[in-house]
């Protein structure tokens, strides 16, 4: 590129450093493209000819699998091959006006664009758009021609629900950007795109609803998002790693969902959703353990049962997290603290038992989370044997060695479904983490130190922000806008959800009137 | 809206409040009142209650007239440079000389209850290094942290009241009015030494975002601080007789011991009650700490204050272990607060206080000269 560059570089007057301008000659931008993918053997090169005389030159460049060829085949190709003979563009000025006509006339498609540099106009073939070159003419089109391999719309797997919508985000840009669009016909839908990866060039969107949408939030996570530098990016998983506040945690502070229906939710609470290519996860910012303690299912099914399931969840976190380090705490320091007759049950139930508890409980954890591990690695049917096999048979045996206490057994199993009652994966994958923290801790200090660990972890959480809003939100600002805790291990019926969460701080906080008096008269009165 | 404001709300300034001071005091409370004033106690917390109050609105007022000034810039415009720099020196000791002895009690009390045979410099230790965690971490984790707490600490609590209902007599507040009145008044300094505490207002009142209602929600804090003494002095009193009271040692968790419903497969609440209190002792130990080092911070005028909360850690631990019993411990932290806690929360702001009116009542009656 350097040669090009000695010779056109001075001639043209706004070419950008490093960039490429087209030239007029159709056979120089060909061998230009052609020096660029060198080596690059799924490239189709057609040229062909247009014109009733067919003198004009002309060719298109696409990657193979990426284009969709029939649309090539009849929208580009046979109309410029076949439509110019029959009405040509003879009058001179016209003759000058080539591409303008061409564009205007002959390509039946619907994305059509001018590119200014060569490395633009790669950039979209290497995304699944065709490149058309003109001869006599220093403009380079891009068709807009995306056909490549994709998965279908499926059920989202991490987060199915009983009632609700079964679409989920797919791996295609496009498609998840649609299925957001297609849930809100608002003009105040915004989508705000660019591409990260110095490399891997990958399309990344912010959408947020312009009226609604917390404006710190949004210059806050443009700022972050222009601040990535990295040659590739696979997952929105990079992204977020990026753009966290707190790297060190091991809590998640950006949700993530498959959800197009999560992130629409979102979307009017005034947070901002971040679409990344290849990647069936959208980024929901600021995440708070509030938001990702609840399921798509909680709205849609009536608010008592939701707010008991609800708290079940909250009850199964808690449980996850201390139930292990509660049985090693009270065994081994306190069986004075527990009512007598569990106590004498205990002792009863760990006659014979070689280890401590701690060591008890490690073996236990460790080994239910080699199984977790490895069930999630294996396919499916063999996931499901490998479950049963682990928990029931390993379990039976290890209480029939006399290596755990029956009681052990039940503690682990019952902490490993809890953990698994935590809608997000990675949150419940951060619980986990620090049940080992507990153990440890209440194998040193008993119940002081469990209540240590406790706030040790309670002070982290408090000093967590995600994009300026505490983590623990709406817990840490109760007392001022009570009106949020509506929204918590609470689910309050939609009818007097009037107001927008203040802890998101949006823009707009007026949902709906309250009509509950309209509609129902004195019966749901205040 | 700001990323990282080092700012807190006037409500998380109240829990803040409450948390420290609560933890102080709810151990003893019962016995030192049912030792000095018999039944009577409850007149005592209600006399206390409206006194702190009282110097709680000092306090705001005070904070509120120096907006964005720290407590050594308030001092020292009111009593000039020099002045400041020794009273916050003394500040920093006397902090560290409460705190310390706080912590011993505090470690006793989980060696007693939860860890027999266990080094009582371990649990110290455990519970400062924690602390120092909390204190790095600022003010604005602190008031999170104290507002999170404030439901968990407060439900539980008020369930365990109800549930030490049982079982009482209420024949055990009468005699009513028994005490003379001069005797009640000598006795205010054991309970304004329940209250101890509120004020870190006057330090942490610079980093709350609206001035205006640091009163109010102080105020709100000390009222229910009130009502929690109050309901803590006559339960204990009505489940244990004043003579009783007079022979725990802790009274608040013997009165929590003796919940027993069988049938409800509530027989022992000891460990939630344990777990609760280390909670709310830690929720006192640690706003004094960031006391300390915002005001070293004021002291040595730098800008990152991180960098003193573990210095602090080695004289506290020295005061923690300086009495060589718990009896040791307690006489002189009574003799040390007796003397120098009205001087802190009364002597110093009621200077600022008079200061402050002169200066002002200076600049009315200059004004129309000049």
């Amino acid at each position: 590129m350097g040669l090009w560059k000695k010779i056109f570089g001075e001639k043209k007057k706004e070419a950008k450093a490093g960039k490429t301008m087209p030239d007029k000659k159709l056979d120089k931008n060909l061998e230009t493209i052609k020096a660029m993918l060198k080596d690059c053997d799924d490239i189709v090169y057609r040229e062909f000819e247009i014109g009733v005389d067919q003198d004009y030159k002309a060719a298109l460049v696409y990657v193979d699998g990426m284009a969709d060829k029939i649309l090539i085949n009849n929208f580009i190709l046979s109309t410029s091959m076949v439509a110019t003979r029959i009405v040509e563009p003879t009058a001179e000025e016209l003759k000058q006006q080539l591409s303008q006509h061409m564009k205007d006339h002959t390509f039946a498609v619907t994305e059509v664009s001018e590119q200014e540099t060569m490395e633009d106009a790669v950039k979209f073939a290497l995304s699944g758009d065709t490149i058309i070159l003109l001869d006599n003419c220093e403009k380079i089109f891009t068709v807009g021609s995306k056909g490549f391999p994709a998965r279908g719309v499926s059920e989202p797997v991490t987060e199915a629900v009983i009632r609700g919508p079964r679409d989920g985000f797919t791996e295609v840009f496009r498609f998840n950007t649609a299925l957001i669009r297609r849930r809100i016909r608002d003009t105040k839908l915004k989508v705000k795109q660019m591409q990260l990866g110095a490399r891997s060039k990958t399309d990344v969107a912010i959408m947020y609803i312009e009226d609604v949408v917390n404006e710190g939030v949004l210059k806050e996570v443009k700022r972050r998002l222009d601040t990535i530098d990295i040659d590739i990016i696979l997952d929105s998983g990079y992204v977020e790693q990026f753009i966290e506040d707190d790297w060190t945690s091991p809590f998640p502070q950006i949700q993530n969902t498959e959800r197009p229906d999560v992130v629409t939710a979102a979307l009017y609470e005034g947070r901002v959703a971040i679409v990344v290519d290849n990647s069936p996860f959208v980024l929901i910012v600021p995440g708070t353990i509030n938001a990702m303690m609840q399921s798509a299912e909680d709205y849609y099914e009536r608010w008592s049962i939701a707010t008991a399931v609800r708290l079940l969840r909250y009850f199964a976190a808690t449980l996850s997290l201390l139930l292990p380090s509660l049985y090693v705490a009270f065994t081994s320091f306190h069986p004075q603290m527990m009512p007598t007759q569990l106590t004498l049950a205990l002792a009863v139930n760990r006659e014979g038992v070689p280890f401590p508890a701690i060591v008890e409980a490690l073996i236990m954890e460790t080994t239910i989370e080699i199984l977790r591990e490895a069930g999630v690695r294996l396919p499916g049917p063999i996931g499901a044997t490998i479950g049963i096999v682990g928990g029931l048979v390993i379990g039976q045996a290890a209480v029939e060695a006399g290596l755990v206490a029956p009681l052990m057994v039940i503690v682990v199993a019952v902490t490993a479904i809890s953990s698994f009652a935590i809608p997000r994966y990675n949150l419940a994958i951060g619980f986990r983490l620090l049940r080992f923290l507990f153990i440890f801790a209440a194998g040193a200090l008993g119940l002081y130190g469990i209540m240590l660990s406790l706030l040790l972890v309670l002070i982290h959480l408090a000093s967590l922000k995600s994009f300026g809003v505490p983590y623990l939100s709406p817990f840490v600002t109760f007392i001022e806008e009570s009106g949020d805790i509506g929204d918590t291990f609470v689910r309050a019926p939609l009818l007097s959800m009037n107001n927008r969460n203040a802890h998101v701080n949006p823009n707009n906080r007026n949902r709906m009137d309250d009509r509950r008096r309209e509609n129902f008269g004195d019966k749901e009165e205040k | 809206m700001n990323f990282n404001n080092n700012k807190v709300s006037a409500p998380q300034l109240g829990s803040i409040i409450l948390l420290t001071v609560v933890g102080t005091g709810i151990l003893t409370l019962p016995r030192a009142l049912a030792e000095n004033v018999g039944s009577d106690g409850w007149l005592l917390i209600l006399l206390g209650t409206l006194l702190s109050a009282a110097v709680v609105l000092i306090h705001s007022h005070i904070v509120k007239s120096f907006p964005n000034k720290g407590y050594m810039e308030i001092i020292s415009t009111c009593l000039s440079k020099p002045v400041a720099y020794i009273v916050v020196a003394l500040l920093v000791v006397y902090f560290i000389i409460l705190n310390g002895f706080l912590v011993r009690l505090f470690a006793e009390v989980v060696k007693l209850f939860l860890l027999l045979r266990t080094p009582i410099e371990i649990i110290i230790f455990s519970l400062l290094l924690l602390g120092a965690y909390l204190a790095r971490q600022g003010i604005e984790t602190l008031g999170r942290l104290a507002e999170l707490l404030i439901p968990i600490v407060l439900v539980p609590s008020l369930i365990l009241f109800l549930l030490s209902l049982e079982g009482g007599d209420l024949g055990n507040l009468y005699p009513i009015l028994k005490t003379p009145i001069p005797n009640i008044l000598k006795e205010m300094p054991t309970i304004l030494f329940s209250f101890l505490g509120f004020d870190v207002l006057l330090i942490f009142g610079l980093y709350v975002n609206k001035p205006q209602k640091i009163a109010k929600s102080a105020t709100r804090a000390i009222l229910f601080i009130g009502a929690l003494y109050l309901v803590l002095n006559l339960s204990v009193i009505v489940k244990f007789g004043v003579p009783q009271t007079t022979h725990l040692i802790w009274p608040t968790i013997s009165l929590f011991k003796t919940i027993d419903f069988p049938g409800l497969f509530i027989e022992n609440v000891e460990g939630v009650v344990m777990g609760i209190w280390v909670l709310i002792v830690f929720m006192s130990i640690a706003p004094i700490l960031l006391v300390k080092v915002i005001l070293l911070q004021d002291l040595f005028s730098v800008k990152d204050n991180k960098c003193f909360a573990l210095p602090l850690l080695p004289p506290l631990y020295f005061v923690a272990l300086w009495g060589a019993s718990l009896a040791e411990s307690y006489a002189y932290l009574d003799k040390f607060v007796t003397y120098t806690a009205p001087i802190v929360t009364l002597g110093i702001p009621g200077l600022i206080l008079i200061v402050m009116t002169f200066k002002k009542k200076n600049k009315k009656e200059g004004e129309p000269n000049a």
